[in-house]
C-alpha cells in the first residue's frame, strides 16, 4: 500500500477510536439498551377493609419472582381492566401514603411518592435500591378509598423501573385482580397450576412442514382410508398454560403399534432424538412430529430445522413440548402420520396415543 | 299443502340431528384439564403419614371421567425435565402413596379435590423421594377406521424429603457467560450445578457483575431443583452498561454452604461502533476519491492539506 494510502488508513483508525472514546462517554443512551421486563409471580393483593366505599384502607401488594437489581420506579395503576382501563369508580388514591412495613425496598423512608393522579402511584428513589429478595417483597400503600362497587373484577397494574421517569428500563411487571366485598377483608393470591388442553385440527392445514389430509378432534385421530398412493396426516393442538415459574414438558407415547387383529403398522424408523423424513406412500409405518423448535432434551430444534421430519411412536414417553418458565397458553401442534404397503394386509388399525403433560421439577 | 307439512315432517328432525352430530362433534373438538399445585415440596420424617390435597378442574362444557394414578419419575435431561416410570429406585415413592378417589366422573365447569396419603415406612431412606399424581381421562372406544383414540394425562409431582443422616453434596459443574463478548443487551449466563447426593437441593444464588468502574449489577439466578445423581441448568441474564471489561462472580447457596467462580466478559455497544466505523469508512472513501471541496475538507481533517 503506498504511503499516502498507509497515511489514510493509519488516521481513519485514529479517527474511529477517537469518537468511539467520546460517545462511549457520553452516550449513556446508546450503550444502555432497555432490560428484558421480567414477568412477577405469586403475586396477592390483601386490603384491610374490602367494603366498598370504605376510607382510610391498606392495600399491600405481594410478589415473587423479582428481579435482584437497582430499581428507581415502582409504579401501581389501580384499573378495571387488566391493562389500560379506567380507575375503579369512586376509589380515591390522592392522598395515599407508602408505609415503612414495606418490603419491596430496603429504605421506604428514602422513596418518594406521587399520588397526584388518581389511580395511579409512582413511587421513585433518585439513586435506587436493589430488593433484598426476590420472593414475599411487598408494597404497603395506606389512606387508600375503596371503589364503590362490590363484586366487580378490578386490578392492579404493578411495574418496576431502573429509571425514575417509570417509562424506560422497564425491570419487573406484574398483574392482579382484586374485588370490593361487603363484610369481610378479601386476599386474592394467584395459586399455581398446570393446565392443558389438546385441541382438534382440520384436514388441509400445515404441521411441521406437512399438511394435514383429515380433520381430528381431541379425542381422535381418525386417519380414515389409507391407501399405497397417499399417506394419512392428521394434527392435534396442544396448549399448556402454567405459572409454576419452572415451565412444562408434554410427552407422547402409544399403548402399542396399530393393530388389526393379528396385524400390526410398525412405528417409523426416525427416533425422538433424530427424526427422519417420512418414506413416501407405499411404505408401512407410524409416527409422529412436532413444529416445538426448543425442546428441553438433545438438540432443541431438531424436529423444525429442517421441517417435515417425524419419529417413530414408543411406549415409553417421547418429548413433544417445552416450555422453561411461566407460560399462557403455549401451543404446540403435533402431527400423525401412517401409510401402508401393498402387503399390508386389510383392516382397521388402531392404537391409543397418550399425551402426558407435567410440570418440570 | 300435503307436501308441503310432508317437507316439515321430514326437514325438522333431520336438522334436529344434524344440530346433534355437530355439537355432539364441537364438544370434542377441545378437552381442557387443569392440576393445583403442580408441585409439592414436602418433607416428612420416617413413620410420619402425610395427607394432602390436589384440585383438578374441568374447565370443559361436558363432563370429564377422570382416572388417577401414581408414577415415579426420575430426572431427564438438564433442563427440569422429568421421565415418568413405573421402575422402583431408591428414590421412589409410588408405594407409599394412595390417592383418592381411584376415578371421578368431574362435572362441567367444576373443581373437585382429590386426597392422597403419603405413609413414610419406619425404615424409609433418608433424602429425596420422588413421585407424580397423574390424573388421565379414558380415551373412546370402537374406532371405525384406521386411527388412534387419544388419551390425556396432566401430572402433578411429590418431591419428598425424608430427614436424617443423608448426604448433601453438590458442585458448580460450570458457570459461563453465553458468549465471550455480548455486543448488546441482555448478557446472559450458563450455571451448571451438579448434584452427588442423595437429597434433591434447591440452591439459592446470585450473579455480582462488576464493571471497570467497580460499580455492581446483580442478576438473580433461577431457584430450582437439582435431583441426586443429575444436572440441572439454570440461565440467568440482564442488562449492563456496554462499557467493555466485566467480573463477573456467582454466589450459590445451599443450607447455609456457599460456594462461588468468577469470569470474566466484554459488554460493547456493537450497533454504535459499527455506525461510528461506517461513517470514518465514508469520510475516508469521500477523502480519497473526490476532488472537490467536501474532498479538500474531509483531507485537511486527516491533517493532509
Amino acid at each position: 500500500m503506498g504511503k499516502t494510502a498507509n497515511f489514510f488508513v493509519s488516521k481513519t483508525f485514529t479517527l474511529f477510536f477517537l469518537i468511539s472514546f467520546l460517545l462511549l462517554s457520553f452516550s449513556p443512551a446508546f450503550l444502555f439498551q432497555p432490560a428484558y421486563a421480567a414477568t412477577l409471580s405469586s403475586g396477592s393483593e390483601s386490603i384491610s377493609d374490602s367494603r366498598p366505599s370504605t376510607t382510610a384502607v391498606s392495600y399491600t401488594t405481594t410478589f415473587s419472582g423479582v428481579t435482584l437489581s437497582l430499581t428507581k420506579c415502582i409504579k401501581l395503576v389501580f384499573s378495571d381492566a387488566a391493562t389500560a382501563g379506567a380507575v375503579p369508580t369512586g376509589m380515591t388514591t390522592t392522598g395515599a401514603a407508602l408505609s415503612g412495613t414495606s418490603t419491596y425496598m430496603p429504605t421506604p423512608a428514602g422513596w418518594t411518592g406521587t399520588f397526584t393522579t388518581n389511580g395511579t402511584v409512582t413511587l421513585t428513589n433518585a439513586t435506587g435500591e436493589t430488593p433484598a429478595l426476590a420472593t414475599g417483597r411487598t408494597v404497603v400503600l395506606t389512606g387508600i378509598t375503596n371503589g364503590s362497587t362490590a363484586g366487580t373484577k378490578y386490578f392492579v397494574q404493578f411495574s418496576t423501573y431502573g429509571a425514575t421517569d417509570c417509562a424506560t428500563s422497564a425491570i419487573d411487571s406484574g398483574t392482579i385482580t382484586f374485588i370490593y366485598t361487603a363484610g369481610q377483608a378479601v386476599s386474592l393470591t394467584v395459586d399455581p397450576s398446570i393446565a392443558f388442553t389438546v385441541a382438534g385440527v382440520a384436514n388441509a392445514l400445515l404441521v411441521n412442514g406437512a399438511t394435514t389430509t383429515v380433520t381430528s378432534t381431541a379425542t381422535t385421530i381418525p386417519l380414515g382410508t389409507v391407501t399405497t398412493s397417499a399417506n394419512a396426516i392428521a394434527a392435534q393442538d396442544l396448549t399448556v398454560t402454567t405459572n409454576a415459574g419452572s415451565g412444562y414438558t408434554v410427552y407422547a407415547r402409544y399403548t402399542a403399534a396399530p393393530t388389526s387383529g393379528a396385524n400390526t403398522i410398525a412405528a417409523w424408523t426416525g427416533t425422538n432424538a433424530a427424526p427422519t423424513a417420512f418414506s413416501a406412500a407405499g411404505t408401512a409405518a407410524f409416527g409422529y412430529t412436532t413444529n416445538d423448535a426448543t425442546l428441553a432434551t438433545g438438540t432443541v430444534n431438531r424436529f423444525t430445522s429442517v421441517g417435515n421430519v417425524w419419529a417413530g411412536f414408543t411406549t415409553a414417553n417421547l418429548e413433544v413440548a417445552y416450555g422453561a418458565a411461566a407460560v399462557a397458553s403455549d401451543v404446540t401442534r403435533v402431527g400423525y402420520q401412517v401409510g401402508i404397503a401393498g402387503t399390508t394386509p386389510a383392516g382397521s388399525y388402531s392404537t391409543t396415543v397418550i399425551l402426558t403433560a407435567t410440570p418440570t421439577y | 299443502m300435503n307436501q308441503l307439512r310432508r317437507f316439515f315432517l321430514i326437514a325438522i328432525p333431520l336438522v334436529f340431528f344434524a344440530a346433534i352430530v355437530v355439537f355432539s362433534q364441537t364438544a370434542e373438538q377441545r378437552v381442557g384439564m387443569i392440576l393445583s399445585p403442580p408441585t409439592f415440596e414436602i418433607t416428612a420424617r420416617r413413620g410420619e403419614k402425610i395427607t394432602n390435597i390436589v384440585r383438578f378442574e374441568n374447565p370443559n362444557d361436558f363432563p370429564l371421567n377422570i382416572v388417577t394414578s401414581v408414577r415415579n419419575f426420575t430426572a431427564q435431561g438438564e433442563e427440569g425435565a422429568i421421565s415418568l416410570t413405573n421402575e422402583e429406585s431408591p428414590y421412589s415413592l409410588t408405594s407409599w402413596v394412595e390417592i383418592s378417589p381411584k376415578g371421578r366422573a368431574v362435572r362441567a365447569k367444576s373443581t373437585e379435590q382429590f386426597n392422597f396419603t403419603i405413609n413414610v415406612p419406619e425404615n424409609a431412606e433418608a433424602g429425596g423421594h420422588f413421585g407424580s399424581l397423574i390424573f388421565s381421562t379414558k380415551p373412546p372406544e370402537g374406532a371405525s377406521q384406521t386411527g388412534a383414540a387419544v388419551s390425556q394425562e396432566v401430572a402433578s409431582l411429590i418431591l419428598l424429603k425424608v430427614p436424617g443422616v443423608t448426604s448433601t453434596s453438590w458442585d458448580i459443574e460450570s458457570f459461563s457467560p453465553e458468549k465471550s463478548v455480548f455486543w448488546s443487551n441482555p448478557v446472559s449466563f450458563i450455571v451448571r450445578v451438579k448434584n452427588t447426593g442423595s437429597v434433591h437441593v434447591k440452591p439459592v444464588g446470585r450473579i455480582e457483575l462488576t464493571d471497570i468502574f467497580g460499580k455492581k449489577t446483580v442478576l438473580e439466578v433461577p431457584n430450582k431443583n437439582v435431583f441426586p445423581g443429575a444436572i440441572r441448568r439454570l440461565e440467568s441474564s440482564g442488562a449492563v452498561p456496554l462499557i467493555g471489561y466485566y467480573r463477573a462472580k456467582l454466589f450459590l447457596e445451599v443450607a447455609g454452604k456457599q460456594k462461588t467462580r468468577e469470569l470474566s466478559f466484554f459488554a460493547l455497544p456493537g450497533k454504535v461502533l459499527l455506525i461510528i466505523f461506517a461513517i470514518v469508512l465514508l469520510l475516508f472513501i469521500v477523502a480519497r476519491r473526490s476532488k472537490g471541496r467536501l474532498g479538500r475538507a474531509v483531507r485537511v481533517l486527516f491533517g493532509r492539506e
